[in-house]
């Protein structure tokens, strides 16, 4: 949820709380009698507020637990390369599959340069990168799989892609270095290592036969040493980063040279090779299933083009996106810039798939939940008020009127509401504390669509819409729930009901 | 409006009640025409079910007459709504049950002072007026007792003093000494009557106690729904 929204129902929420107070707390002797009463039946109120606090406080620690999951899925989304904004040509997002390679950016050094130089965008933004979008096969090991992938740029790598797990070698680095992947094979730091043995590769015979002989030190030779020399290699032009399944579905490792082919701007088709110098995991698994990155200029060697897709524009904090994004706007605006734009949300379809699917659950659930509160409240009301018949019919004979009997047993509903919503926020953020903190949270396994499994935490603590969202149903119950005892109450025939026993 | 009411504070005027039991009609009170001067100690005597706490409830504004006409000092009563009802009733009537009927949850201060705070009195005067009323009853040292420390007799005292406290027109006692032993029942009874001398308010009290009839000024003698005799106590 946006913040404005955020804001947005928590002061509404508090403006109808504070409506709903000065009506119910106004009236002193209503307030003191309906006190009283609470007091009291201590049965009742004890079993109203574990009804609540059970149902809230539950509801609670679940929405804290939804939040925090969605908001993993959010910021490991956003820093997988999204960033919080993108901009585009105009026309690109509309554009189908094939076509969008038409609007791509042309010239985004240009556009990149103005918003970097805008003195209130800066104060939000943490990175800016371009990338190019491509898609075609990726061979080796005399395999090939389709592969989604992004030419991306070195240089704000890290910042952008923060949210890549790098399970296996390094994260791209800038450089102009090129290095062809069979020059790698051959390097002194291999040959020192294996001195006084007989190289494998060398000779055709000694390759076939030193495994054999030797399996452990093949074993170091296959899986270690060129692994381990990869991953401390010089950062090259050619290098990429493949996606955890892909690697697996190639059988590739470290150091290997594959092949990524595409068809160009031309339509003709165009090869390169590549070097894996790293393998990352990122939520989704069609994501980790499909996605090379590689840099920019070779992307670009690749597509035979020099422009991008898009620009995507990281933020310090997600909560800055509503100001920022506005900026953005105004820019394009004020610049007469032929650009789109879009945030990450509109970008990030399993985030999307994910959160409806929680705030479909959360609503049902807390419609039952409240359904089942509601009737609970009713039920031990409507009690109440046949106990308290007699009472009733004295206030009506000595002269109160319908409306004030009405406003006693509301009165009493609301204030026992307010009760329950304040115990209930105290027992749900002491239960997440509880689970986070002590327990630790608890280990979940991937959800479905995505790749990692993960520890749930209760997002309660720093989650005031949560609060506001708990208290104000708590509240809402108990003045729902008390209408109905209310208007049976104020409706008793007084002659009968003061000499009810 | 006003007829030849003068000095009658209650007047009723052929009134009738029916209950519908199912398919059977009850007549509680069948054409009953009854005055009542201000000030004076009246009650209403008969057998049980003879209608003597319909005629109460139709004069304290609690239930409605089927037919017939009731004045209060002289304004018919009948046509008022229920929120006028319950404005008429804090101000004029107090009343008094067979079973006292205090509010559980407040002490005998409070019970006597929501009288007074219904007629928006400030919280200085009520306190003023409650304790004043306290001691005339007798019950000074139990002001912060709630009714469930309080025997029967100490109750009805409270009950009495709530409905007194506010100085209302008349006072409204249905079988005010049934559930109390008969020596208590017997200083309920003075306290009433001294407090009908001192305040000047009409007592209405229905009862078959012959203690209680033996003190009213007038009474008022009711069989099956009908009024069938009156008169003046010397
Ligand atoms: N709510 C009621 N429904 C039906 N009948 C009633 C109701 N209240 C009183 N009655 C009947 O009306 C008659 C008069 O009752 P009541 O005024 O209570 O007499 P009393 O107070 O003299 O004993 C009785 O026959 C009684 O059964
Ligand atoms: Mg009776």
């Amino acid at each position: 949820m946006l913040e404005t929204q955020k804001e947005f129902m928590i002061t509404v929420s508090c403006i109808i709380l504070l409506i709903l107070t000065t009506i119910f707390l106004f009236n002193r002797s209503i307030l003191v009698l309906a006190a009283r009463n609470i007091i009291k039946n201590k049965r009742r109120t004890f079993i109203l507020l574990c009804v609540i606090v059970s149902g809230l406080a539950g509801l609670m620690l679940f929405f804290g637990f939804a939040d925090d999951s969605l908001h993993g899925l959010r910021e490991a989304t956003i820093s997988s390369g999204l960033g919080h904004i993108q901009v585009y040509q105009k026309g690109y997002r509309a554009a189908a599959m094939p076509d969008k390679i038409n609007f791509n950016i042309p010239n985004y050094r240009e556009i990149v340069g103005i918003f970097e130089s805008d003195a209130e965008l800066k104060k939000y933004v943490k990175g800016m990168a371009a990338d190019l979008d491509m898609s075609g096969l990726i061979a080796g090991h005399g395999k090939s799989t389709v592969f989604v992938g992004k030419g991306v740029d070195t240089q704000n790598f890290k910042v952008m892609n923060a949210g890549d797990e790098i399970t296996e070698g390094k994260p791209l680095e800038h450089t102009d270095v090129f290095v062809k992947p069979e020059q790698k094979e051959l390097t002194n730091e291999f040959e020192e290592m294996f001195e006084g043995f007989p190289v494998p590769g060398q000779d055709g015979a000694e390759k076939k036969d030193a495994p054999k002989d030797d399996k452990p030190k093949q074993e170091i030779w296959k899986d270690s040493t060129i692994e381990k020399r990869a991953a401390n290699a010089e950062a090259a032009m050619d290098d990429a980063l493949l996606g955890d399944g892909l690697k697996n579905a190639l059988n590739a490792k470290l150091g290997d040279a594959l092949t990524l082919v595409v068809s160009t701007k031309s339509g003709a088709l165009n090869a390169l090779d590549i070097n894996v110098r790293g393998v990352i995991l990122g939520v989704e698994t069609s994501y980790n299933d499909t996605i090379v990155k590689i840099p920019m200029q070779y992307a670009w060697k690749l597509m035979g083009r020099e422009d991008v897709s898009k620009i995507c524009i990281l933020l310090h904090k997600t909560e800055f996106l509503d100001l920022a994004y506005r900026r953005v706007q105004e820019l394009v605006k004020e610049k007469n810039l032929n650009l789109e734009t879009s945030t990450w949300v509109e970008e990030a379809r399993m985030y999307q798939k994910v959160s409806s699917l929680l705030h479909d659950i959360f609503g049902s659930i807390s419609f039952i939940i409240v359904l089942v509160v509601t009737f609970s409240i009713a039920n031990a009301m409507m009690m109440s008020v046949m106990e308290r018949t007699r009472e009733i019919g004295t206030l009506r004979a000595l002269g109160n009127t319908k409306n004030e009997i009405l406003r006693l047993f509301m009165t009493e509903g609301f204030v026992i509401g307010l009760m329950g919503g304040v115990l209930s926020m105290v027992v749900g953020i002491a239960i997440s504390i509880f689970m986070n903190d002590v327990v630790g949270g608890i280990p979940m396994a991937p959800p479905p669509g995505t790749s990692k499994a993960f520890i749930a935490h209760f997002r309660v603590v720093n989650n005031p819409l949560i609060w506001c969202i708990t208290f104000n149903l708590a509240v809402f119950a108990a003045f729902i729930s008390s209408i109905l005892p209310a208007k049976k109450a104020s409706n008793m025939e007084i002659v009968e009901s003061i000499r009810y026993v | 409006m006003p007829q030849d009411s003068s000095n009658y504070v209650v007047e009723l005027k052929d009134v009738t009640k029916k209950y519908q039991l199912g398919k059977t009609e009850v007549h509680a009170l069948r054409g009953v025409s009854l005055a009542i001067a201000k000030g004076e100690f009246t009650t209403l005597v008969g057998e049980s079910g003879s209608g003597k706490t319909t005629t109460l409830d139709i004069i304290g504004g609690l239930g409605k007459p089927s037919t017939g006409k009731l004045f209060i000092d002289g304004e018919d009563i009948t046509v008022y709504n229920d929120k006028r009802l319950a404005y008429f009733r804090r101000k004029n009537i107090g009343f008094i049950f067979q079973t006292f009927n205090l509010i559980e949850v407040y002490t005998a201060y409070e019970n006597i002072a929501h009288s007074l705070q219904l007629l928006k009195m400030p919280e200085k005067e009520i306190k003023k007026q409650v304790y004043d009323i306290m001691e005339k009853i007798g019950l000074g040292k139990f002001i912060n007792h709630r009714p469930n420390e309080l025997s029967g007799g100490q109750r009805q005292r409270v009950a009495i003093a709530r409905a007194l406290v506010k100085n209302p027109k008349i006072i409204i006692a249905d079988e005010p000494t049934a559930n109390l032993d008969s020596e208590t029942g017997a200083n309920i009874l003075k306290l009433m009557q001294q407090l009908n001398k001192d305040l000047g308010a009409t007592f209405i009290v229905a009862t078959h106690s012959a203690q209680v009839v033996q003190v009213a000024k007038r009474v008022f003698k009711l069989r099956d729904g009908a009024l069938i005799d009156s008169y003046t106590n010397k």
